[in-house]
């Protein structure tokens, strides 16, 4: 009776050993990126993925991609990069916005160099231009570092064709500041408006959510003159939101930063990412702007196209 | 002759008489408007002293490598700090001008706007703040509380150079172009509303 009890215990232990190691397996599968372990079927999607570009690619269109929160000097910051020139080869965008936290932790000149100069150095040799717009950790002092295009100011406009963006500092959201961008708002002739800054206006990120203060002074200014697109950082994660008041909402703060299980989709959450990093890409061309956002494993998680509305009905759509 | 002596001693008592019977009316916003005039010459002092050093430390670099973005801010600061080596909390913000911000301060938080306000500043100051003193950096990295529009709205404008931050319940003067603390305002923000 004693040995079939020992016969049997031993059993159980060999069987607990054996789904473990199951365990274990099924775990590495799901994650495989974390923990270095790359099953083949995974790494075949991944190269099919790698090739799947969902904009149109059209001729004299606007493309550009978005990082934010990217500043960390960490190995996933360097993959994005890499997963950015993968695209960029094929899809030939040739600026970059930048979200705000460009550089965390520190300022010194190892610092641009191992935050923003090496991971996106191919995409700098060949000629692409970033964008800056500044976050909470960044120094404000960034805004006359060359490569950042800023020109010396905290926030500024420039135009691409059919597009005007709007780099605001959402830091530091002056009475000053909010009366420039009335008037630029007002006196911009292009029929796409997009705005970029740090801190989100709308989001279901669970570390931060959205700056309320900041949503009552810049919607009514984004309704009023028919702003398109806003997209912000701040929160480690991707989200995209269903449309409020005729303007699509962003966010995008996981191009190096990463917060995990940090987004509580709600009823306006239209898609979202928050185990991995990732970037955006975007292409305007008439009436349409088309999106992909991809994952540091070069995996599309979320694309789509926005149709152009008019002023007036962003406008309308406030008073509904 | 002792008539025309006594015109000053006059004025003076005709003046406060009048600044006395016209107080009750509408007593903060004259005294508010006072104390922030007081507190728009000290800065302008301050922007002519930025001007003296300017001269020996560019700040209007507007396209530079990262050695020149740090070592014009380093130089800044400590020109700054030179010419500022006495420098004590309340030199800004004296008793009579720390009183009035208080009241705007405790005015707005309290106000129409005052819950989002107190939303925004309860998660700009998630990531620990950094220690208070004036002439001193704000430490490198540490993330900068982010001030909410609809504050900065009620407070008196300042130079671009300076800007207002919230630390916890105090109100932080700062130089952004040379990443300096100039003056802060303890206990700012009502204690009630901010809970430290």
């Amino acid at each position: 009776m004693h040995y079939l009890l020992q016969r049997l215990a031993a059993e159980a232990m060999r069987i607990r050993k054996l789904f473990l190691v199951l365990t274990l397996f099924f775990v590495a599968s799901l994650c495989p990126r974390s923990i270095g372990f790359v099953p083949v079927a995974y790494a075949q999607a991944q190269a099919a993925e790698a090739q799947r570009v969902t904009l149109p690619l059209a001729s004299k269109s606007v493309r550009f991609a978005v990082i934010g929160d990217s500043g960390t000097g960490d190995r996933p910051q360097y993959q994005v990069g890499e997963q950015l020139e993968a695209f960029r080869k094929i899809t030939d965008f040739n600026f970059v916005l930048m979200l705000g936290d460009n550089i965390y932790g520190g300022d010194h000149p190892d610092d641009f160099v191992r935050k923003f100069e090496q991971p996106y150095k191919p995409l700098l040799d060949a000629g692409v231009k970033f964008y800056a717009s500044l976050g909470n950790h960044d120094n404000p002092n960034q805004d006359r570092y060359t490569p950042f295009n800023m020109g010396g100011k905290r926030y500024y406009s420039f135009k691409k064709g059919s597009v005007t963006f709007f780099a605001l500092d959402s830091t530091y959201m002056s009475p000053e500041q909010l009366s420039w961008l009335e008037e630029q708002l007002r006196t911009s002739d292009t029929p796409w408006k997009i705005c970029f800054f740090h801190h989100p206006l709308f989001s279901d990120g669970k570390f931060h959510g959205p700056d309320l203060d900041l949503r009552a002074r810049l919607v009514p200014l984004f309704q009023k003159y028919g702003v398109n697109v806003v997209l912000s950082g701040h929160e480690h994660l991707y989200e995209r939101l269903k449309p409020q008041g005729g303007i699509s909402y962003f966010v995008l703060g996981n191009s190096g930063q990463l917060r995990v299980h940090n987004l509580r989709r709600s009823d306006q959450t239209e898609s979202g990412l928050d185990t991995d990093q990732g970037f955006m890409i975007m292409e305007v061309a008439g009436d349409k702007l088309y999106f992909q956002y991809i994952s540091r494993s070069g995996a599309t998680i979320d694309s789509g196209v926005i149709e152009r509305q008019a002023a007036s009905a962003i406008r309308n759509a406030q008073a509904q | 002759m002792r008539f025309l002596r006594e015109i000053p001693l006059f004025l003076a008592t005709a003046v406060f008489a009048t600044a006395a019977q016209a107080s009750p009316q509408n007593p903060p916003a004259n005294l508010t408007s006072v104390a922030f005039q007081h507190f728009a010459k000290k800065l302008g002092e301050y922007q002519k002293l930025r001007k003296k050093i300017a001269g020996s430390a560019p700040t209007n670099v507007k396209s530079a490598a990262p050695e020149t973005v740090k070592g014009t801010q380093v130089l800044l600061a400590q020109k700054i700090k030179s010419a500022r080596s006495g420098a004590k909390q309340g030199e800004f913000f004296d008793p009579v001008i720390a009183q009035e911000f208080r009241k705007v301060l405790a005015a707005t938080v309290e106000g129409e706007e005052g819950g989002k306000i107190l939303a925004s500043l309860h998660d700009a100051q998630k990531e620990s703040p950094p220690h208070l003193g004036v002439n001193q950096s704000f430490p490198q990295g540490a993330a900068v509380p982010t001030t909410p529009p609809s504050l900065l709205l009620n407070l008196p404008p300042l130079p671009k150079e300076l800007e207002y931050r919230i630390i916890g319940r105090q109100l932080v003067l700062r130089d952004a172009d040379a990443n300096l603390i100039i003056d802060y305002l303890p206990n700012a923000l009502p204690a009630a509303k901010v809970g430290r």
